[in-house]
């Protein structure tokens, strides 16, 4: 532990992208550390504390990120702009709503008839089942199918939908700056598919998310023009992060057969074993805060106007929290998955991505019980995200 | 080992047993009754495990935490009954209590 004191010299240097014994050597030392982007949170309980801390803010936002991919100004900086994740403000509350309406968790917990029939419909579209490319197969089609259904688009929509949504953040999100200009690029031809939706909907309400959106600028929620800014969030935001997490969870799950095994011995633990996996492989990796004023956590003060990564990859396998973290385990006790954020700047689609996960698991445990993986998998750890690049399975 | 009872929305009733340690979502889900989701595991993260307690028992519980406190918040069926069931830690205190699956919001 450190002292309230310690200057950021005397903390252990840590890598952004560290191995797993790199953090363990460095929180061995400390449970905050420093790296080129700011602190580095390295342990459970603090980077829950950092993230439920009042006292903290997101600094702007994700304009951080965009300005470090060179999305500066201009007409995609300004559409940008208007995504609540860019606000800490009146505005990022305000936008807030009409997702917490849409995406509630009670909400969402009525879809879950909708998401295992999509799952069954995936499964069964399949025509080589001895050999699998589970991201492109799977892993990239639900979520997409998901959105498809949720705005009323008819799936043979789907390849548009994913080709849009799987080029717009990726590049951002993985700081590709040669991909900048297929994002924008993508991201405009969204906003126009999303005002066509929105406008054919206007005159013919439904139960579907654009109808409720069209609904939130009638009550007076949100203005006429930021219904096309919440669909493109969900356009954004919806898809790409479950896909990876999707493959992240199944990699992890089968690349150690014990894993596998455990789930099928109790598949309604479902659900605990997405949040294991949560903890072993995060979609994101890093969660960033932002000191307004010095910031006390346990026993350090985090001074003013720096910026504080809750690494999440390593507050996973924290010895203190978890006995023997590098072992997949259903009987541990509950911990938040840290990768979701929390307060005013937790992730919206958490539940939805949670009921995609854990039905996927369970359905493919009942139907496919003998899964396997062939040919290893690949995943890259990057200093925000994880992306799974590879991940091949035999489903029986 | 002490039992409690659940009943589903649809008024079946279940008596169970309850390993003192569980939360009540854990010993209701280890028991086959998917009706409850508890889509987060048991973290405290999403209310799809909300329930309604007996109200004799609702003083034998730990009190409510702020995140349990919001996340009920966000249901339409939140009664003073309300609690979720991962936050509720089986003991023998509370054997022979008997709580509901809220119905769907």
């Amino acid at each position: 532990m450190s002292d309230p004191r310690t200057p950021p010299e005397e903390l252990p240097k840590i890598n952004p992208v560290a191995t797993h014994q790199e953090y363990a050597e460095a929180r061995r030392k400390s449970w905050v550390a420093v790296s080129e982007r700011g602190y580095e949170v390295l342990a459970f309980d603090q980077g829950l504390a950092v993230e439920t801390s009042k006292a903290v803010d997101v600094g702007g936002g994700f304009g951080v990120v965009l300005d470090q991919v060179g999305i500066t100004k201009g007409r995609y900086r300004d559409e940008w702009e208007k995504q609540l994740i860019c606000h800490d403000d009146e505005q990022r509350e305000r936008m807030r709503k009409p997702f917490e309406r849409l995406l509630r968790p009670q909400q969402v917990a009525k879809l879950q008839g909708t998401v295992r029939e999509l799952i069954n419909g995936i499964l069964d579209d399949i025509e080589d089942v001895s050999d699998v490319d589970f991201m492109q197969q799977f892993a990239d089609r639900l979520p997409t199918q998901l959105f498809c259904r949720l705005i009323s688009a008819p799936l043979e929509m789907e390849p548009d939908i994913y080709r849009i949504t799987s080029q717009i953040n990726p590049p951002i999100l993985t700081f590709d700056v040669g991909g900048i200009k297929a994002s924008e690029d993508a991201y405009f031809e969204g906003l126009e598919l999303m005002r066509g939706f929105i406008a054919a909907r206007r005159g013919d309400l439904n139960d579907d998310f654009t109808s409720e959106l069209i609904r939130c600028e009638q009550e007076g929620m949100i203005r006429p023009d930021e219904v096309e800014t919440v669909a493109m969030s969900l356009l954004m935001a919806s898809m790409d992060n479950t896909m990876h997490q999707l493959g992240l969870t199944f990699g992890t799950l089968l690349e150690d057969r014990s894993r596998w095994e455990a789930v099928l011995a109790k598949p309604i633990a479902a659900p605990k074993a997405a949040e294991e996996t949560f903890r072993m492989c995060p979609r994101f990796t890093t969660i960033q805060r932002h000191t307004p004023t010095e910031v006390p956590i346990d026993n350090f003060t985090f001074p003013a106007d720096k910026w504080l990564m809750v690494s999440t990859r390593a507050c996973g396998r924290d010895e203190a929290k978890f006995e023997k973290p590098d072992e997949f385990r259903l009987d541990r006790p509950a911990a938040r998955a840290l990768q979701f954020g929390a307060n005013q700047y937790s992730c919206l689609g958490a539940t939805m991505a949670r009921l995609e996960i854990s039905e996927s698991i369970k359905i493919i445990a009942e139907r496919f019980p003998g899964i396997r993986m062939i040919g290893g998998w690949n995943y890259e750890v990057g200093p925000l995200v994880s992306e799974c690049k590879k991940l091949r399975v035999a489903l029986v | 080992m002490p039992t409690f009872s659940v009943v589903q929305r649809d008024g079946r009733e279940h008596l169970l047993e309850g390993e003192e340690g569980l939360s009540v979502m854990e010993i209701i889900r280890e028991n086959g009754i998917d009706e409850l989701l508890a889509l987060c595991g048991g973290c405290c993260s999403c209310a799809t495990c909300h329930v309604y307690v007996d109200a004799e028992y609702l003083a034998k519980l730990l009190p409510m935490q702020e995140d349990e406190n919001d996340l009920l918040d966000s249901s339409d069926k939140r009664t003073d009954q309300s609690r979720l069931s991962c936050q509720i830690p089986f003991s023998r205190s509370l054997a022979g209590m008997q709580v509901h699956i809220a119905p769907e919001d």
